[in-house]
């Protein structure tokens, strides 16, 4: 029987929650799919085989080219992995009747169903069926499997002799911990950036290259590291897509009063644990090793040698988000041996290089704390010699696992934060060190933020004033607070516009109610504001009580006359003052930060289509009453479209059977005309006796 | 270091907690490579530029140094970012020499055959080069030294220009230093000045700017042809140069619209060498009317862009630049770098007024209510009308009458920028008005009558922004300005700054209509100032007592 057959009739037999993980797992063009046949030759063609084997370990993958060894001898989630892809065949004798009960999901792959014939113990059957006999027997491994995993191994030698010699430019700038930090940092900026004027992201994802470019200076960093940044804060859950829109969510503000290394801590977990699971498993059995400056594309493509060219590309940018972060020590130092080398067979003289921080002391030490006990002791990192990063990576690592790790010890790689400014006389507000985000959140309500970076600069204005005032802070609380962080006092100007603030906040007040009613107690002022052209738009005109009528909302008119730089205040229908803040936050949605392995990771789109797909599949089986005959009719089918001599046992009315060599002509009505070859003569065959077909 | 006075940011600022007890120390070494760009009065601002750092390449001090510097006085870690961006950029400056061979000819020379072909591909360069003389040599046309200098700035490979000067004609200048010296800076200033032969000196209004002209001419004692801005400025460079140094009336030429003298030292305006006739620059044979040895260009932030071409021809020649604010408008600061040197010195005016060459001065912006037609007046204005209308609210005459008395018998200025405006000022006021209309000799006997106290209010429109000398002068009222310029803020109060016999500080006002956009300009024009240190005061216009 052929492969494609055999994988028919496997699909055809599977429950429809099965399928759906299959074809979710592995999708194929549902417009070349009419019936199981079409989908088992999706599955076997050269293209969907290498997509499937990109997952595949390198035992695994040995084991599919060369059938050296046990099926047995491979690790359970090998075994796992082969079956639920639909690589081998495990179970030879599945037919129709053979049925498995779903167990439950393992850890790594929550709301997905263990293939047939599978043993591993996270999938184990549990029903007392045939094929639960039948699954410990060694599996086929089908051709066209077979031929791509030889294949995949051949390009993977080549790759592998190749990257010896390719230098990495890229090489992270920067210690650790100068990096850890711009990292929490810019993260923190993109936060109060979004809160303010949400970015919409392209069709395709990402952030569009124009705010690439405008958030870039802003944040710090690279244009092209933008997209880095989102992605750390996405993760994380403290920016999020509302309607293809980025928004800051409200778990920021939690985030951000943090401290440093907290901060960094939730962030380098979330993004970690984003990441897909053989991606993740890598990197964590790697640990140090990689910290410390081996390239992740050579590890991952050691283990995995059918990744594909993409995943190569996506393995190098997952290793730049993690220098970005400050879990490499020093690429810099690395040679370009010891970068593409896989873990294990790294030069010695390959070892990690100096972090290259020229920072001193501070970056040079390594709490104990930082490296969790048991990291510590299994690897044998000893404390006050382990570099940063991978300090960095051991806490990171050893919150995934569980371990507890003293974030008080991160803290002390970052550069400690302050709770005091200088107060110019030219209005500005310099931070000489990291401002602790409390203060530095209070700042931007009350003036510009000019400068980012270790040190912060602001500047006052008397329309930051005002927008403070409007947000629900007062002349008395501004100057309460200004007075406490102050090193220097309050000088006169500043003085003057708080008290000028104070004195003019108020003054225009717009009501909510049936009406958008503006108001004033200054008769001259409310004069002014009818006949200001700026204002045009609100189409003011006296109401009964004096007052000013607009004709649009009370939140437009209210933002329209701040931006005409009236004094304005929101009230509601009881005078009472409402606090109004341009930004918006959205809710963090539940699901971030959540691992993103297996069919969880496919979008909606995929899983419609599969069950559109499955649907289709299960009318065409319907109306198929006989699977042999329709196999046979099927490639009798192509025969006679390609013209392709083929080899037919026919079932003779004597109940004996002969071969015949034949060209086919024609198929129709069930039956077939073609050349007999040998006889060069013509005959009609009923497909219904034709026992066996070989394609040449 | 922890806990070190700088904190160096990746943007490549350099922050000065003014303080701290090795504030000073660490402003004297990082002075070398980096560019003041704020002085308040707590925190400084440095930045590191390219040009920062091949200045002080050039003056000899490595990348080692410069690291060494910030690693010393640094409260946190270096960023490594920066770190290796000094060392790169540092390394790029000398790669490429030019030189005078002993024919006369010009050739540029590297012994790094990478950067030499970068260079010689780039289209702007290749045609300012004429031969290959061997493989690391390229001749340069005889007219294209500034201009290669330019380009190869622009590709980020700094030439060291070691084709010396031409001496020029000699002619015996020296200063006269009966009953005056020469203050530390000046001195230095010129010393660092003839060290290299070209460069810029930077020094606030009323600091002796002219002086260091007149040194530097007294050390290289060659024919010296001096641009600057305007007629009355050449005039003072005039009488300047007669008081202070060996110079006599014969010695010293003006070339202006007025006046077109050839003199052994030649006082000539910008406008005059830009000047066209027939679509071509009609006076440049000035340029080679005389072997000029030294050329210095006054006021080298306002340099016009013809005159950046004109020399670009003139890299023979030394060069001294003079400006109280290096910041162009038009963003050529490079070229300047390139075109005219490095900046050979500056200080902040803080410093120099600590030291009590320039006067102390007091900033006020009062704030003026418009009265009630004028408010509606102005809400009910276009945006594009609305500067001016506030700019010239009638409000602001009382306020200005008001601080006249409160200053009754000091030497006073108003300044402002609407025509209109100053003559109704001129005329409630009763004070001479001085405009770009107001001829030359006009000009010179008012300013002079100011001078003498004959006159002791002159309403002036911005023909007294720069390079005007009123040493008396110790209030300025502004009512009016162009928008948000910084720099016409800072040359204002410059006419203030001069060390006064009567030992009275300055007080420098701006009128500003209150609740309008010229708060915002007046807020935009007063940064330049408060970046150095200069503290403005806002009062309300009817708390001014008379």
């Amino acid at each position: 029987m052929s492969d494609p057959l055999t994988l028919a009739r496997r699909l055809s037999a599977l429950r429809d929650e099965e399928l759906t993980e299959i074809l979710v797992r592995r999708p194929v063009a549902a417009r070349e799919v009419r019936d199981f046949f079409d989908l088992a030759d999706a599955l076997l063609s050269p293209t969907s085989v290498a997509v499937a084997l990109r997952a595949v370990s390198r035992p695994a993958l040995e084991w599919l080219a060369t059938g050296d060894g046990s099926f047995a001898d491979l690790p359970d989630s090998d075994r796992r992995m082969l079956a639920r892809l639909h690589l081998v065949e495990t179970t030879p004798a599945v037919t129709s009747t053979a049925t498995l009960t779903p167990s439950a999901a393992s850890p790594t792959d929550a709301g997905s169903t263990p293939a047939a014939g599978s043993t591993d113990a996270g999938s184990t059957p549990t029903a007392g069926s045939e094929a639960a006999t039948t699954a410990a027997a060694e599996p086929v491994v089908y051709d066209a499997v077979r031929d791509a995993a030889a294949e995949a191994l051949a390009g993977a030698a080549a790759l592998a002799s190749a990257s010896l010699v390719v230098a990495d430019a890229d090489a992270p700038v920067g210690s650790p911990d100068q990096r850890a930090f711009a990292a929490i940092a810019a993260v923190a900026e993109i936060g109060h950036q979004l809160r303010l004027a949400p970015a919409r992201v392209r069709a395709r994802g990402g952030i569009p290259a124009t705010e690439e470019r405008r958030l870039g200076p802003i944040l710090g960093i690279e244009p092209d590291q933008v997209g880095i940044v989102v992605e750390l804060a996405t993760a994380a859950g403290l920016t999020a897509l509302e309607r293809d829109v980025l928004h800051t969510t409200t778990r920021a503000a939690e985030w951000n009063i943090l401290s440093p290394g907290a901060r960094w801590l939730a962030l380098a977990t979330a993004w970690l644990d984003s990441l897909e699971e053989p991606v993740r498993r890598t990197l964590e059995d790697a640990g140090p090793q990689w910290a410390s400056g081996s390239r992740l594309r050579a590890e991952y493509t050691h283990r995995f040698p059918a990744s594909s060219a993409a995943m190569r590309a996506e393995l190098d940018r997952i290793d730049t988000i993690a220098a970005f972060l400050g879990l490499l020590d020093s690429a810099a130092g690395d040679s370009p041996t010891a970068r593409s080398a896989p873990a294990g067979t790294t030069p010695a003289g390959a070892a990690p290089a100096d972090t290259g921080s020229a920072g001193g002391a501070r970056a040079d030490a390594t709490p104990a704390g930082a490296v969790p006990a048991d990291t510590a002791s299994a690897r044998g990192a000893e404390a006050g010699s382990t570099p940063p990063g991978t300090a960095f990576a051991a806490a990171a690592f050893g919150t995934l696992r569980g371990d507890r790790v003293d974030t008080a010890a991160l803290d002390s790689l970052l550069p400690p934060e302050i709770d005091r400014v200088y107060l110019q006389h030219d209005l500005s507000v310099i931070a000489p060190g990291p401002l602790a985000p409390e203060i530095d959140a209070r700042l931007r309500s009350l003036a510009e933020i000019e400068n980012r970076g270790l040190a912060s600069s602001y500047r006052i204005t008397q329309a930051t004033i005002d927008r403070a005032l409007s947000s629900g802070e007062t002349e008395q609380t501004l100057r309460t607070f200004l007075g406490e962080v102050s090193l220097t006092g309050i000088p006169q100007a500043l003085d003057y516009l708080l008290t000028e603030g104070g004195r003019r906040h108020g003054l225009v007040r717009v009501r909510q109610g049936d009406l958008t009613l503006i108001r004033s107690a200054d008769g001259v002022l409310l004069r002014a504001l009818a006949v200001d052209q700026a204002l045009g738009p609100l189409g003011l005109r006296p109401g009964h009580g004096g007052e000013l009528v607009s004709r649009v909302d009370p939140v437009t008119s209210y933002w329209m006359l701040v931006d005409a730089r009236y004094p304005t205040v929101a009230e509601d229908g009881e005078g009472h003052e409402v606090p109004m803040n341009r930004g918006r936050v959205i809710e963090a949605p539940s699901t971030a930060g959540a691992a993103a392995s297996g069919t969880a990771t496919a979008s909606p789109a995929v899983h419609a289509a599969a069950a559109a797909l499955l649907l289709g599949l299960r009318q065409a089986d319907a109306q198929s009453a006989d699977d042999s005959t329709a196999w046979i009719a099927r490639q009798l089918d192509k025969a006679v479209r390609s013209r392709t001599p083929v080899t037919l046992d026919v079932h003779m009315p004597d109940g004996s059977t002969t071969r015949l060599d034949a060209t086919p002509l024609a198929l129709s009505n069930g039956r077939l005309r073609c050349v007999d070859v040998r006889a060069g003569v013509e005959r009609t065959v009923p497909v219904a006796n034709i026992v066996e077909l070989t394609t040449h | 270091m922890p806990d070190g006075p700088l904190i160096v940011q990746s943007d490549r600022t350099v922050l000065l907690e003014v303080a701290h007890p090795d504030a000073g120390t660490a402003r004297h070494e990082l002075a070398v490579f980096a560019e003041l760009e704020r002085a308040p009065e707590h925190v400084h601002t440095y930045r590191i530029t390219r040009l920062g750092l091949w200045n002080a390449r050039a003056a000899g001090h490595s990348a080692e140094e410069i690291l060494a510097t910030l690693d010393r006085y640094s409260k946190f870690a270096v960023p490594q970012s920066v770190s290796l961006e000094i060392v790169e950029v540092i390394a790029r400056y000398g790669k490429l020499v030019i030189e005078r061979r002993d024919d006369g000819s010009l050739v540029l020379r590297s012994t790094d055959a990478a950067v030499l072909s970068e260079i010689t591909r780039a289209k702007k360069v290749g045609v300012l080069l004429n031969t290959k003389k061997d493989d690391g040599t390229w001749g340069i046309e005889p007219w294209a030294r500034g201009q290669l200098k330019q380009e190869l700035i622009k590709l980020g490979w700094p030439a060291d220009d070691l084709a010396g000067f031409t001496p020029g004609t000699p002619h015996a200048i020296d200063l006269d230093e009966t009953g005056w010296h020469l203050r530390d800076y000046q001195q230095k200033a010129i010393d660092n000045f003839a060290e290299h032969g070209s460069g810029v000196v930077v020094l606030p209004c009323g600091a002796g700017k002219t002086l260091v002209g007149a040194g530097a001419m007294a050390t290289v004692k060659t024919n010296t042809l001096i641009l600057v801005t305007n007629t009355v400025s050449a005039r003072q460079w005039r009488a300047e140069l007669l008081k202070r140094t060996s110079l006599t009336e014969e010695e010293i030429g003006e070339y202006s619209g007025l006046v077109k003298e050839v003199k052994p030292v030649t006082i000539a305006t910008y406008q005059i060498l830009t000047s066209k006739r027939g679509g071509v620059y009609a006076h440049l044979e000035l340029l080679d009317a005389l072997d000029w040895g030294l050329v210095v260009y006054d006021e080298v932030h306002l340099l016009p862009a013809p005159v950046f071409k004109l020399t670009a021809d003139l890299q023979a020649r030394r060069r001294l630049g003079l400006t109280a604010t290096l910041v162009r408008e038009d963003g050529r600061e490079s070229d300047v770098f390139s075109l005219i040197g490095p900046k050979r010195f500056d200080a902040p005016w803080k410093e120099i007024e600590a030291e009590g060459y320039i006067a102390p001065a007091n900033c006020y912006e009062v704030r003026v209510e418009l009265p009630f037609t004028e408010r509606m007046t102005y809400a009910a204005a276009s945006d594009d009308e609305r500067y001016r209308l506030a700019a010239t609210a009638p409000a602001k005459l009382d306020a200005t009458r008001q601080l006249i008395a409160q200053h009754r018998g000091e030497r006073i200025l108003v300044i402002g920028q609407y025509l209109d405006q100053l003559e109704e000022l001129s005329t409630q006021l009763g004070a001479p008005q001085v405009t770009g209309a107001t001829p030359v000799a006009e000009r010179e006997r008012l300013f002079q009558a100011f001078r003498d106290g004959e006159e002791k209010i002159l309403v002036v429109s911005k023909v007294a922004n720069f390079s005007i000398d009123l040493p008396e002068a110790s209030v300025a009222i502004q009512v009016s300005g162009s928008f948000g310029s910084r720099q016409e803020e800072a040359q204002r109060l410059g006419r203030l700054l001069r060390p006064k016999e009567s030992g009275l500080s300055a007080s420098f006002y701006t009128l500003v209509a209150r609740d309008t956009v010229d708060q915002d300009f007046a807020q935009n024009r007063q940064r330049f100032l408060a970046e150095q240190g200069y503290a403005y005061e806002i009062l309300d216009a009817d708390t001014l007592v008379a």
